[in-house]
């Protein structure tokens, strides 16, 4: 394995100036591509010119994968086991099988986080009677973005919990999908379901 | 610099670890060996497994004089795709992605002993 210290130079490509640039290794907090996370004080190659960061070197790999891994870390939450069943017979209904509970959910998190579903009722749901019960069953969620999701969702609907979070989301689910039957809304959800078999 | 030896040196290069990864200041995520999904001796396999008819080339935008080399191969029921260029003794990727063909899932699991 090449290793690299802090302070070598070598040449690169940098994005910023468009061109082959002198860049020295040096540690940094590096944001990845998608805006999900950093890294933080990681060794790579800054551009002497710009600046920017131009080039990572492989012995900095286990340092990104570490933060990945964190962020990929499963959202566990126990819920009622009628909550499962609530999700099963969604999912059922949605796309004929189970295997779609995680996604469905996942998108109700995502969708109610960036605003594309409202939040109206949802703190007042956890008081209907099907929000108790013994929490006996697991739901895992994993996912990059979840749990970054699920703490937006907490400050806009003041909950402290996570786990009240996902029995809201179960009973919007349960709402929509079993009671209400909106066709728009069954329509996007199949769409989703189509896109992610 | 013929496929072969383009071949040779690649390989040399992830088996000795002298290997880079281009960052547009930031991490790009779909780059599987610099996340660490997928580890330098896969893509030596991968890359090993490759014919002259999976590989092209074409010159660096910011230097004519720097060959970008792109192998677009198959392997494990994923579509592979590797972008790198040399520099000097040492080997820059730009991309190292994979799809499963009639799947939107890319998380290359089949690669991925840990799972994700």
């Amino acid at each position: 394995m090449n290793i690299v210290k802090v302070g070598d130079s070598q040449k690169a490509a940098c994005g910023e100036c468009q061109s082959f640039q002198p860049v020295t290794f040096a540690l940094r907090d590096v944001p990845f591509s998608d805006d999900s996370g950093l890294v933080k004080n990681v060794l790579v190659g800054v551009c002497d010119t710009c600046d920017a960061v131009a080039v990572l070197p492989h012995q900095s790999t286990p340092a990104v994968q570490k933060q990945l891994q964190v962020q990929r870390k499963a959202l566990e939450s126990r819920v009622p086991a009628h909550m499962i069943d609530i999700l099963n017979l969604a999912s059922t209904a949605l796309s004929g099988g189970t295997e779609f509970v995680q996604s469905l959910v996942k998108y109700y998190i995502y969708a109610l986080a960036v605003g594309d579903m409202s939040l109206e009722g949802f703190t007042e749901s956890l008081k209907h009677d099907l929000a108790q019960g013994k929490a006996q069953k697991r739901l895992s969620l994993k996912g990059r973005k979840v749990g970054e999701q699920v703490e937006t969702l907490k400050a806009l609907t003041e909950l402290s919990s996570t786990t009240d979070i996902i029995k809201g989301i179960v009973l919007k689910i349960h709402q929509d999908v079993l009671v209400n039957k909106d066709e728009d809304t069954l329509c996007r959800l199949r769409s989703i379901v189509a896109a992610s078999a | 610099m013929g496929f072969n030896e383009v071949k040779r040196k690649i390989i040399a290069c992830l088996k000795s670890g002298q290997v880079l990864h281009e960052a547009r200041n930031n991490i790009d995520i779909k780059n599987l060996l610099a996340t660490g999904d997928i580890t330098a001796e896969q893509v030596a396999l991968i890359i090993s497994r490759a014919g002259g008819n999976h590989y092209s080339s074409s010159p660096h935008h910011y230097d004519n004089s720097v060959e970008v080399h792109i192998i677009k191969t198959r392997y494990l029921n994923f579509s592979w795709y590797v972008k790198w260029y040399f520099l000097d003794d040492d080997s820059v990727f730009i991309s190292v992605h994979c799809h499963r063909e009639k799947s939107i899932d890319s998380s290359c699991g089949a690669m991925n002993s840990s799972g994700k």
